[in-house]
């Protein structure tokens, strides 16, 4: 069954100007709390214990199984304790928690002097880089030695739909030599012909400075360039999965993708790990909404917690009940506390204050289809409801609820204001775990 | 500093149900303000007494129900002028009462708002048209109807002109083709209604006219017998049409056809378009449930 390229919702909310300015560097807090554990659940152990000194970059837990990632220490300093906290998707997991003493030394890789494709994929293996929208499982399991040089076309989103995640946006016009290099590690693992950059139709002006910079410093590169609609969440990776799928059968020994599609902040990520050797304990972020003071894309270290991003970012009302958001509007999981830590799965940190959240009463639905003609993945999400609400998950089930990929468009159209996307997501749950999955 | 949780998406899109059922009832308005002009006080008592009786059943309906008194949304005050707009002028006021008393209580008979399988005001239209013993529900204040005239070959009499202005014989808010042409682009535009079950059922319905009684009568058939009413404020009620697009196509065509057929054959005379309707309900579920084939969602891989 095809995706549902037309549907999806038209925000009508103008993006901030964030993407214009370039990306600042967070302050350091004094204690950094890293969660050594992604949301794809792969166990870690931890390789330090409390009263070790650190480095910027010492490993700090290594995989015990071969799906985990490599987490490494976000500051120099001494490992004060290790504790059991919770992450901001929910997890509870070991959090190391390093007392920062502001010496700024760094322990960084090796230079890299071979740059051939399976150096590359060595270097990405262990650069503890993960997919912020795969529910952080390592980015190096994708490109598996199955993968590599196969000729397959590498696609990179320059910009979101999202109406405040400017990241990506931000780094295209700012650091483009960076994004382009790890593109071009990217392209070279897969041995690529041509390198797709994929743009919304608004982001016009980072299209423009790409295709300028191209032009002028890498006249030899071989690119195309693809705008997608405006609509959220159009940029979903899922959706671009599908989208720009070449053949479903050469892509079932690549970990299951379809198509290979990176973002800017991972090329950044990918070129600082290749070029300088530092590995992946940071992410560009975007900390926006309209309850924060200084607006902008921030390099956010894993480990730094909501309350030291709120003290750094300021708030307009403290005093009045407001919401912090570990992702965008949409989609965003609203956090309980702000002794949360932000890890390498955080897409953005939005602080919304009740003139932008909306709060309405259910009433009953008046099956108008305004949320089957939304929805992306071609689902149809009155009857899925109706499905939740009866308890028939065999049913949800054949109504395809696994495929849902939980973007609220449903919920957002909804003239009767249904809880649907939370009810849809807690059937999908449901199911999951009736097979005995780990989602 | 007091945070606030709730799961997403925390934001919503600014049109909520009952300000579909305002702009539908704005547009009603409209329509019933031409028919006052054309037919005099009497529409203000069949319009208030089909409003509030509309109302009140409501309110009586839902405490049956559920026991307890919840404000009403704005749906039964759509019915209700409905239920006037398609009312023959000279009906007497306590008809009107019946009608919307009918209408609601039908919606509550499959279980309240959104379960209802038949159009409120089309049922109650035709179950009235049954049981009125000794009442001509075809005579239609001064003059022939339209339609009347068209089928009984009387055609030369009828101006087109004043086909689109309303002054014409009709059921209340259903004869002034102009006001119902502006509301059905606005509603459109204001996404209230959809341009597919528009465009099907005019499209289906002219073909059938083509075929069944040529090429010159497809204009004033369209529009006579209240079936642009009908095609602009009921065949768009959510409740009562198919959720998927290919199902609200197919829906719309059969309403169309069944129209015309109807229609051209003077079966139920000026009720035609509404039994046509009753009929179009029945297969929008059956629509739906063929359709639903296409909407099983993609499979992920991850």
């Amino acid at each position: 069954m095809a995706i549902n390229l037309l549907s999806g919702v038209n925000l009508r909310m103008t993006k901030d100007d964030t993407h214009i300015n370039d990306i600042i560097e967070i302050r350091p807090p004094e204690l950094y709390s890293v969660p050594v554990v992604c949301t794809n659940g792969y166990p870690v152990t931890v390789t330090v214990k409390v009263g070790d000194k650190v480095k910027e970059g010492t490993l700090i837990a290594k995989p015990s199984q071969s799906k985990g990632v490599f987490v490494y220490s976000p500051t120099s300093g001494t490992v004060v304790s290790i504790v059991e906290k919770f992450t901001p998707t929910g997890m509870k997991c070991k959090h190391v928690v390093i007392k920062n003493d502001n010496l700024l030394q760094e322990h960084n890789f090796p230079e890299m002097t071979d740059k051939s494709p399976k150096e590359l994929l060595k270097r990405l293996a262990i650069s503890g880089i993960v997919d912020a929208n795969f529910g952080g499982s390592p980015t190096y399991l994708r490109y598996t030695l199955n993968a590599i040089e196969k000729k397959f076309n590498l696609y990179v989103t320059m910009s979101n739909t999202d109406p405040y995640l400017t990241a990506n946006e931000c780094l295209t016009l700012n650091r483009t030599a960076e994004v382009v290099g790890g593109a071009k590690y990217f392209a070279s693992l897969l041995a690529s012909e041509f390198i797709v950059f994929v743009f919304t139709a608004r982001a016009r002006q980072a299209k423009k400075h790409l295709i300028q910079f191209l032009k002028k410093h890498e006249p030899n590169l071989k690119y195309k360039i693809k705008t997608i609609s405006n609509n959220y969440p159009s940029d979903n990776i899922h959706l671009l999965n599908e989208k720009f799928k070449e053949s479903r059968n050469m892509f079932v020994e690549t970990y299951g993708k379809k198509a290979f599609v990176e973002d800017a902040i991972t090329c950044f990520s990918f070129f600082n790990s290749v070029e300088y050797g530092k590995p992946n304990m940071y992410r560009v972020i975007t900390i926006s909404g309209n309850n924060i003071i200084r607006k902008g894309n921030y390099i956010v270290k894993s480990g730094t917690t909501f309350q030291h991003v709120l003290e750094v970012v300021g708030v307009k009302t403290p005093d009045k009940p407001f919401k912090i958001l570990n992702g965008g509007i949409m989609g965003g999981l609203a956090e309980y506390s702000t002794d949360i830590s932000c890890n390498l799965e955080t897409l953005s940190v939005t602080f919304v204050d009740n003139t932008e959240y909306s709060e309405a009463k259910e009433s009953p639905c008046i099956n108008c289809g305004k949320c089957v003609a939304a929805c992306p993945m071609n689902l149809l999400p009155n009857v899925l409801d109706d499905y939740c609400l009866r308890r028939k998950t065999f049913d949800a089930e054949r109504y395809g609820v696994k495929s849902c990929i939980e973007c609220g468009c449903c919920s957002y159209v909804c003239p009767a204001r249904r809880y649907l996307a939370q009810r849809i997501g807690l059937v999908k749950r449901q199911v999951s775990r009736r097979k005995g999955g780990s989602k | 500093m007091k945070l606030l949780v709730s799961p997403a998406p925390h934001k919503i899109s600014s049109q909520s149900v009952n300000d579909m059922y305002i702009t539908i009832s704005i547009a009603l308005f409209a329509c019933l303000s031409v028919g006052f002009i054309n037919y005099g006080v009497n529409v203000l008592l069949i319009v208030a007494t089909a409003v509030l009786s509309a109302l009140a059943s409501e309110i009586l309906f839902n405490l049956i129900k559920t026991r307890q008194f919840d404000f009403p949304n704005l749906s039964c005050i759509v019915t209700g002028l409905v239920v006037a707009c398609i009312s023959p002028i000279n009906m007497p006021w306590y008809f009107a009462a019946v009608a919307s008393v009918i209408a609601i209580g039908s919606k509550y008979l499959f279980g309240g708002i959104g379960n209802n399988l038949f159009n409120p005001s089309a049922l109650a239209r035709s179950v009235l048209g049954c049981l009125a013993l000794g009442f001509s529900f075809d005579y239609f204040g001064e003059g022939n109807t339209a339609l009347k005239l068209i089928l009984t070959g009387e055609k030369g009499s009828l101006e087109l002109a004043k086909l689109f202005t309303g002054e014409v014989a009709g059921a209340i808010g259903t004869t002034c083709i102009i006001i119902i042409l502006i509301a059905m682009v606005a509603l459109i535009v204001l996404k209230v209604i959809r341009l597919e079950s528009v465009a099907f059922a005019l499209l289906s319905f002219c073909a059938v006219i083509w075929i069944a009684m040529g090429f010159e009568n497809i204009l004033p058939m369209l529009l006579s017998g209240s079936f642009l009413f009908v095609v602009v404020f009921m065949l768009g009620d959510p409740t009562t049409s198919s959720y998927s697009f290919s199902g609200r196509c197919v829906y719309a065509i059969v309403f169309g056809v069944i129209a015309a057929l109807t229609m051209s054959h003077n079966v139920f005379g000026e009720s035609a378009v509404f039994f046509a309707l009753l009929i179009a309900n029945l297969f929008a579920p059956m629509a739906d449930r063929v359709f639903s084939i296409f909407h099983r969602g993609v499979k992920l891989n991850d």
